[in-house]
């Protein structure tokens, strides 16, 4: 009963993080069309008012408006976030798919290659590589796919190495297929349930990290509206319009939540064995 | 046979054997990651002339500041001589402060040690304790509650955690400072908040870990045997579960190290991690190059540490 429980709670869970994520999405994609505000547009009689009916978040030391920031920042999050994951994911990917395939000595260089990216603690490796390109969103999103992509190229060689032992991959080699056939049409379609279940997951940190770089000015570039550089800008006002802070902030850890949430109920779902990083 | 028998002999030099293997591994790994944070760096976007010579420099100063720092030459000269000055202990000299490095880096450390320390104890205790109480009680309204609130931790950027703490304890209830490092009770809030965050990950893996203790067969001997519940949780499972929880804090001190470059940021404490941040700012490429490499490399040690001691504590983890 309990356990029947806890999975109407997960779900229930699961479907909310599912809610908040569409809305989110519609906001960046819809949300500019309904927007009357310009969000780089300031108001310099209007500056820190807090929430009222014609700006619904308030508006910022510059007098603009908060809500219609906040919209345009969804769209850059999100992007952000995709085309980072997509970087990460692609390469990843390959490198994985050939270092499971080939174990031996392509297998050891590829896997000691990625440790040393590991042994970058947390988010030091983003830092280095946004350090090098230069503060910007384009930078950041190459160094969230670059900090993200040993942790793809180790989900699947681990999907690799099971995978390659099945009887249908065995057939296939008896059949003369090639190599690069075998790893195109017999394993990658069955690594993708894994990586696309870990890719919510990752997504949530890609946008977690993209916020925490552009706050620290190593990302997006202000005036630019951004969550992150938003949550930058407010700090300096955050005795008297803590709203300032608090929007931003409500939607990047609403956003990654949401991701987080459906990322652990889809793993508890489909495949019990990823359970728990 | 004696205090040593030939098998404890055997093990021991096994163990040996390991770290040594593993020092040289490391010193590989570090190694490269040096090589790699020195070709990366290379290719930032900053004139150092501009910022050693501020503007409006003459020509024969510029001359002599590209002749003092060694940037005629090309990059693999650059860093050999990088290298060699590397074990000789010398970083170069900051050009924002033409402080040596190795100073600045050094007089940040003990900040980031004790920073990291302290909210290493908070996110331990804290983490292992949720997490063995939410395993118990699996499924409970606490166990939803506390994995709940662990997951949105886990989604909350730090400096946004950082930035709540500050509104709340030391602007609305004055209780601590907002910055600095002057005084203990400026540590409370930096650590506080970064253990926070490193103990969400870790309540959420003790609890997973748990529960596979408490399913095994040895728990359900123990409690038909009549054991009471505390007994057989704290002597029985927890003790089990004493390894892989070592392991998980162990592998913490990433997301510790990375989440404190943000915490320090923010609470303006001057350890390792904002000299980065700050040398970044600056364009201060030694300094920038010189603090990555110490984080990254302390990492890699702390990791060697770790491996280490569960050769020692856990005699059946094989030795490869």
């Amino acid at each position: 009963m309990e356990g029947y429980l806890r999975a109407l709670f997960k779900n229930r869970i699961s479907i909310l993080s599912l809610i908040i994520i569409l809305f989110v999405i519609g906001l960046a994609v819809f949300g500019p069309y309904f927007e009357k505000h310009d969000p780089l547009e300031t108001h310099m009689a209007k500056m820190l008012r807090p929430p009222t009916a014609e700006f619904p978040f308030g508006t910022d030391a510059l007098g603009r408006c908060v809500a219609s920031r906040i919209i345009y920042g969804a769209r850059t999050t999100l992007l952000a976030g995709l085309v980072a994951i997509a970087i990460g994911a692609v390469l990843g990917t390959f490198l994985g798919l050939v270092s499971g395939f080939y174990v031996g000595k392509v297998d050891n260089l590829i896997m000691r290659g990625l440790d040393v990216l590991l042994a970058f603690p947390y988010f030091l490796l983003a830092v280095v590589i946004v350090a090098a390109l230069g503060p910007s969103l384009n930078s950041i999103m190459i160094a969230i796919g670059i900090w993200e992509m040993p942790y793809y190229a180790r989900l699947v060689r681990g999907s690799v190495l099971s995978i390659k032992e099945k009887e249908y991959v065995e057939a296939a080699r008896m059949v003369g297929e090639k190599d690069s056939s075998i790893l195109m049409y017999y394993i990658l379609p069955n690594c993708i349930s894994p990586i696309i279940i870990m890719s919510t997951v990752y997504y949530a940190w890609a946008i977690l990290m993209a916020s925490t770089l552009s706050f620290l000015g190593l990302g997006v570039q202000p005036p630019a509206p951004e969550w992150g550089v938003m949550t930058a800008e407010g700090r300096e006002y955050l005795l008297f319009a803590p709203y300032l802070l608090f929007f931003p902030a409500l939607f990047v850890c609403l956003t990654a939540s949401a991701f987080n949430f459906l990322g652990d109920a889809l793993r508890d779902l489909l495949d019990p064995r990823l359970h728990m990083r | 046979m004696g205090l040593f028998q030939k098998r404890d002999m055997q093990r021991f030099i096994k163990i040996l054997r390991f770290i040594f293997k593993r020092l040289f591994l490391m010193a590989v790994t570090i190694f490269i990651l040096i090589t790699l944070v020195f070709f990366t760096l290379s290719f930032m976007p900053v004139d150092p002339v501009s910022i050693l010579c501020g503007p409006g420099a003459t020509e024969e100063s510029i001359k002599a500041v590209r002749k003092e720092f060694g940037l005629d030459d090309p990059a693999y000269i650059q860093y050999f001589r990088f290298l060699k000055n590397l074990i000789q202990g010398d970083l170069g000299f900051s050009w924002r402060s033409r402080q040596p490095v190795i100073v600045e880096i050094m007089s940040a450390i003990p900040y980031t040690v004790i920073l990291a320390f302290a909210a290493m104890i908070i996110a331990t205790l804290l983490g292992i304790i949720t997490g063995i109480i939410s395993a118990k009680k699996q499924f409970s309204l606490i166990d939803n509650i506390s994995m709940g609130i662990s997951l949105i931790g886990v989604s909350t950027p730090i400096f946004i955690l950082a930035l709540i703490f500050i509104y709340i304890f030391a602007y609305r209830l004055g209780w601590f400072p907002t910055s600095g490092s002057e005084t203990l009770s400026h540590l409370i809030l930096p650590s506080v908040c970064l253990g926070l965050f490193v103990a969400a990950s870790i309540a959420r893996l003790v609890r997973a870990s748990m529960l596979d203790v408490l399913r095994q067969d040895y728990i359900r001997t123990a409690r038909a045997k009549g054991l009471s519940e505390l007994t057989v949780v704290f002597k029985h499972a927890f003790r089990n579960a004493l390894i892989p929880i070592l392991t998980i804090v162990g592998m913490q001190f990433g997301l510790l190290f990375g989440g404190s470059v943000i915490t320090e940021t923010v609470f303006a404490w001057p350890g390792l991690g904002r000299l980065i941040i700050t040398s970044i700012n600056f364009k201060d490429a030694p300094v920038l190059q010189g603090g990555v490499m110490f984080f990254a490399g302390g990492f890699t040690l702390i990791n060697l540490i770790m491996d280490i001691f569960y050769q020692f504590i856990d005699p059946r983890i094989k030795i490869k």
